[in-house]
């Protein structure tokens, strides 16, 4: 038989778990959730302004943001996720940083998946290449919203709360992204056949 | 490139991790500092206001309370102007 739990005291999700006992000032609880979520964060706010060391610094701003307006975080309105991924990409989309031209993630960039042979393998890893330079081409709100959609899975409503958008914004983000990807990449077919 | 092998790029793009787990690592040494101090409460919020607030009541309230001087008769007020206006003594501008 499953223990009565009043609808107040509900069990969140691991990471609002924690980020209300750390609230609470249990320090190992902000260490594990600051673990969890670094990781993730670097490389979304790295998608985002095509710079590592930019999004180190947008990560670093987040955490700070997140701890200082703990108090104003309400369970009963959302997941901590949904939060954490507002305050980053306000971070990483801040005025600062998005005058601030992005280059191409070139060390940083996605890596081929191993199992195809060798020349499927060069095939996919010289298009990735070309798609990490057609990004940096990309205003940072459309990187964002392709890579909360094609990264994260997240839906257009969730995107959307992310950025502080409508839905249908969201789409016209992602259409006028992937539209330029296609002429950048054309062009480039176009001038290495 | 065709809609699926752009689609499927992208997510190849999105989802590779940086490797840079020295990168992960000082950023969370840094984050776990945070919570060296408390998060900022609602106490503290609440003092933002309260303190201006209670601290032009005071100023407020201090003239309205403090005793006042007496009325100035003329005869006092012709001896304070005699007192400022007297003339300074030889044997003080001498020293």
């Amino acid at each position: 038989m499953q223990p009565f739990v009043p609808p107040d005291h509900r069990p969140a999700d691991p990471d609002t778990a924690l980020f209300l006992a750390a609230r609470g000032g249990d320090r190992a609880a902000w260490s594990a959730l600051v673990r969890r979520l670094a990781g993730p964060s670097v490389r979304l706010a790295a998608r985002v302004l095509g710079c590592p060391d930019r999004a180190e610094d947008a990560v670093q701003e987040a955490f700070t943001n997140l701890w200082r307006t703990a108090h104003r975080f309400d369970p009963a309105r959302g997941a901590l996720a949904a939060w954490w991924r507002r305050i980053l990409l306000n971070a990483a989309l801040d005025d600062r940083r998005r005058l601030r031209l992005a280059e191409p993630l070139e060390a940083a960039g996605p890596t081929p998946d191993p199992a195809p042979g060798p020349h499927e393998a060069a095939e996919t890893a010289e298009r990735d290449r070309r798609l990490a330079a057609a990004m940096a081409h990309l205003p940072p709100r459309q990187r964002a919203a392709l890579a909360l959609f094609h990264g994260e899975g997240l839906t257009m409503a969730e995107i959307a709360h992310a950025l502080g958008a409508t839905p249908k914004a969201v789409e016209g983000l992602l259409d006028r992204g992937r539209a330029t990807l296609r002429a950048r990449l054309a062009a480039v077919a176009g001038d290495h056949p | 490139m065709t809609d699926p092998e752009l689609d499927a790029a992208l997510a190849r793009w999105a989802r590779a991790p940086l490797g840079d787990a020295e990168r992960v690592e000082r950023i969370v040494r840094r984050a776990e500092g945070l919570a060296a101090s408390p998060p900022a409460g609602r106490w503290p919020r609440a003092a933002r206001w309260a303190l201006p607030t209670a601290a032009a009541f005071v100023a407020m309230a201090i003239p309205i309370l403090a005793p006042t001087s007496p009325p100035q008769t003329p005869e006092a007020e012709e001896a304070s102007f005699l007192l400022l206006h007297a003339p300074t003594p030889i044997e003080e501008l001498s020293l």
